[in-house]
């Protein structure tokens, strides 16, 4: 980089490594008295201003997952480390540990007046599940290549994920393009059969630009394509048929869909506080239609306190091949009453707190709970028995050196 | 892995940016909003041009003579400018502000003798009584001027807010007066080059420095030309003209705020100003109207 002309006075650019000073002599009355003086000025010397090498970051997190009604409840805890090699490279390492227990719907029944109602499972469920991935990034230039490897391991279900992801900056880092692929090849099986594995493959197609506005503004907006092919039936879900009975749950074994995202940020300074809102679209060829819109505000308090708060609006329609219940089997095969593909819509609010406890150190609170409303939907069947509400508590701790 | 983001703003009348290294763009926002948010508190707060801030009150009594309180931060200010006043023989002097009116750019002849002295009477940190928190004013019409100290202090408080947030590498320059927060990843310093005071696209000379502050002050930022002499803003509190003597000089110190005056004094001296900055012992570099060049790292490159 050239020296740049920056100000009225001075340009600032990158030259060899060669400091220049002045002669070495005492410190005169003048330099003494004012030196002295810019002492006594507030601020003007750090604190902790060390020099040190590129930061090494660990953190460790815990979230608590519940659902309303004694069903699902979650608990994970996560590690994820950033270690720095020289200037260029960097590697990552990312491990985490959940616990699910509860119940959770396996089909629906006719109830009285032929009204669907939810079957749960007992309280049986009680799975362990096992997951990480080790990665690389490589820094040359304005390009950012990152390489990940992860894998996912439960009694039933095993996943093994490859992805890359290239980045390159240009405008002096005022735009971001970025581009990335993953690969997951996922074997589904049951507890009845945990040996008996059928195979789900997973592509991912990504293309996200970021432009910098400005000083306070930045948009962002992503293209995520995905295809799926394989089993991608749920084995432990079933739907119920008025004619035969209960059929094991049965989808298309492709899935495609395209999802954008958008994301806008804002900092109004005269409230010292930062707008965010993120716009989400996505479409499939399973008939699912879903929307979603984020608004939170991030203020930033005195004593290094960073709050935010906001919400979020969720709509889906439901997946062609789904009905609560079905009178006859469709002539197609294919048939769910997962609440997950019905249609529904839910909205949320979501508040966090981080806390800098020291420079190195961080603490971070937050919170979400969500509505799940039938109708919310956009469209589409699903039914009132399938609302819920779940709500998650998140703990991070957070290390920088 | 540590990208360079720079982040550009506006400020107390110039062009001014934080640059820093981080490994994500949010992070580097956050840490510079932080820091460009105290300098426009700065901004606010000793801004000449506003009617609401600490300067306008101090300027409200000031006008009419009589006692302030300031507040702490004021004070400390205060404090500094009157070390400097004390360290400068007497030039360097909040209160010559009063004389800007005759020297604005807009003029095209050279104000009257009488003006100037009527204005004069009017101008002298000695003639405030300074005792900390009290300020006084013994002669009505008096007005403070916290142009000469302010946009370097912020330069050395906006590096400190980026180091106390993590930043190991980067700088801080509002409109040349630059402060270091940290050299480059690599351990490299930054290349200053110090505008020529008459040639807009050359550079007087380079300085590589990995910490401390670079002020840079000349005549050719901001000035008056009347009759085809060209006038700077920086007026001596004695005769009420601007001064002659330097066209530009750049002071290196551990401190923006220390750097910052020593360059201004260094102008206020005029032709004593190299004696000065020799006496002073800090690193530096100057030209004179001849274009003579002097100093500790009066190497050019152009």
């Amino acid at each position: 980089m050239p020296p740049q002309p920056v100000s009225a006075g001075a340009a600032v650019g990158v030259t060899s490594p060669k400091e220049a000073a002045g002669p070495t002599r005492t410190i005169s009355t003048h330099l003494a008295a004012l030196t002295a003086a810019a002492m006594a000025l507030p601020g003007v010397h750090a604190r902790a201003a060390e020099p040190g090498l590129n930061p090494f970051t660990v953190d460790a997190s815990h979230l608590e997952y519940f659902e309303s009604g004694n069903r699902m409840r979650v608990r994970v805890n996560q590690a994820t480390a950033i270690a720095p090699v020289g200037d260029n490279v960097q590697l990552l390492a990312d491990g985490l540990q959940d616990v699910i227990s509860g119940a959770s719907p396996i089909f629906n029944s006719p109830g009285p007046g032929g009204q669907p109602q939810q079957v749960l499972t007992g309280a049986s469920v009680n799975d362990r599940r096992n997951a990480g991935d080790i990665g690389a990034s490589v820094f040359w230039n304005d390009n950012q290549v990152t390489l990940r490897q992860g894998w996912s391991a439960e009694n039933d279900y095993r996943s093994i994920w490859t992805s890359i992801e290239g980045r390159r900056f240009l405008n002096q880092k005022d735009t971001v393009l970025a581009a990335g692929f993953a690969f997951n090849d996922d074997g589904v099986s049951t507890h009845d059969a945990p040996d008996d594995f059928h195979t789900r493959i997973k592509r991912d197609y990504f293309l996200g630009v970021t432009q910098i506005i400005n000083e306070r503004s930045l948009i962002e907006l992503s293209l995520r394509y995905s295809y799926s092919n394989g089993y991608l039936s749920d084995p432990y879900k079933l739907v119920f048929v008025q004619s035969t009975g209960e059929l094991p749950d049965a989808r298309p074994s492709q899935r495609r869909q395209i999802a954008l995202t958008g994301k806008y940020l804002l900092y109004i300074p005269p409230i010292d506080s930062a707008l965010q809102v993120i716009q989400s679209f996505s479409t499939d060829n399973w008939g699912i239609n879903a929307g979603a819109l984020e608004v939170q505000m991030k203020k930033e308090l005195p004593g290094e306190w960073l709050v935010n708060a906001g919400g979020r609006l969720y709509s889906q329609s439901s997946a062609d091949f789904y009905q609560p219940l079905f009178q006859t089997p469709p002539s197609d095969g294919l048939h769910t009453s997962d609440y997950r593909l019905a249609g529904f819509g839910s909205a949320s609010w979501l508040l966090g707190v981080t806390k800098q406890l020291t420079p190195n150190f961080s603490l971070q609170f937050s919170g979400e709970r969500t509505y799940r409303r039938y109708a919310l939907r956009s469209g589409g069947s699903g039914f009132d028995g399938d609302n819920y509400i779940w709500s998650f508590y998140l703990v991070t701790l957070q290390a920088q050196f | 892995m540590l990208g360079l983001y720079r982040h550009h703003f506006h400020s107390m009348g110039s062009r001014c940016e934080v640059r820093i290294y981080a490994r994500a763009e949010d992070e580097a926002a956050a840490v510079a909003r932080k820091a460009v948010a105290d300098v426009q508190r700065l901004d606010a707060k000793y801004s000449n041009y506003r009617d609401d801030n600490v300067t306008a009150a101090i300027n409200r009594v000031g006008a009419a003579g009589g006692a302030i309180e300031v507040d702490d931060e004021t004070s400390s200010l205060l404090d500094y400018a009157d070390t400097c006043f004390e360290q400068s023989e007497g030039l360097f002097d909040l209160t010559s502000g009063a004389l800007r009116e005759a020297w604005r750019t807009q003029r095209s002849v050279l104000p009257e003798p009488a003006s100037l002295e009527r204005l004069l009477q009017r101008v002298g940190w000695d003639k405030a009584l300074w005792s900390r928190p009290q300020l006084e004013f013994s002669v009505p019409g008096m007005e403070l001027d916290f142009g000469g100290v302010v946009k370097e202090y912020a330069a050395d408080r906006a590096a400190v807010i980026c180091a106390e947030a993590g930043v190991r590498h980067g700088l801080v320059d509002l409109g040349g007066d630059i402060k270091i927060i940290g050299p480059h990843p690599d351990g490299a310093p930054w290349s200053v080059g110090i505008q020529h005071p008459r040639q807009a696209d050359a550079v007087m000379a380079t300085i590589e420095l990995s910490h401390g502050a670079i002020a840079t002050s000349g005549d050719y930022e901001r000035f008056v030309e009347i009759g085809g002499t060209r006038y700077s803003h920086i007026v001596s509190p004695r005769t009420g003209m601007p001064v002659r003597g330097l066209a530009g000089v750049s002071v290196v110190a551990p401190e923006c705020v220390v750097a910052g005056s020593a360059t201004t004094i260094a102008m206020l001296m005029e032709e004593r100003g190299p004696a000065w900055l020799e006496e002073v012992g800090l690193p530096h570099v100057w030209m004179d109207q001849e274009l003579r060049k002097g100093g500790t790292f009066a190497t050019s490159r152009t």
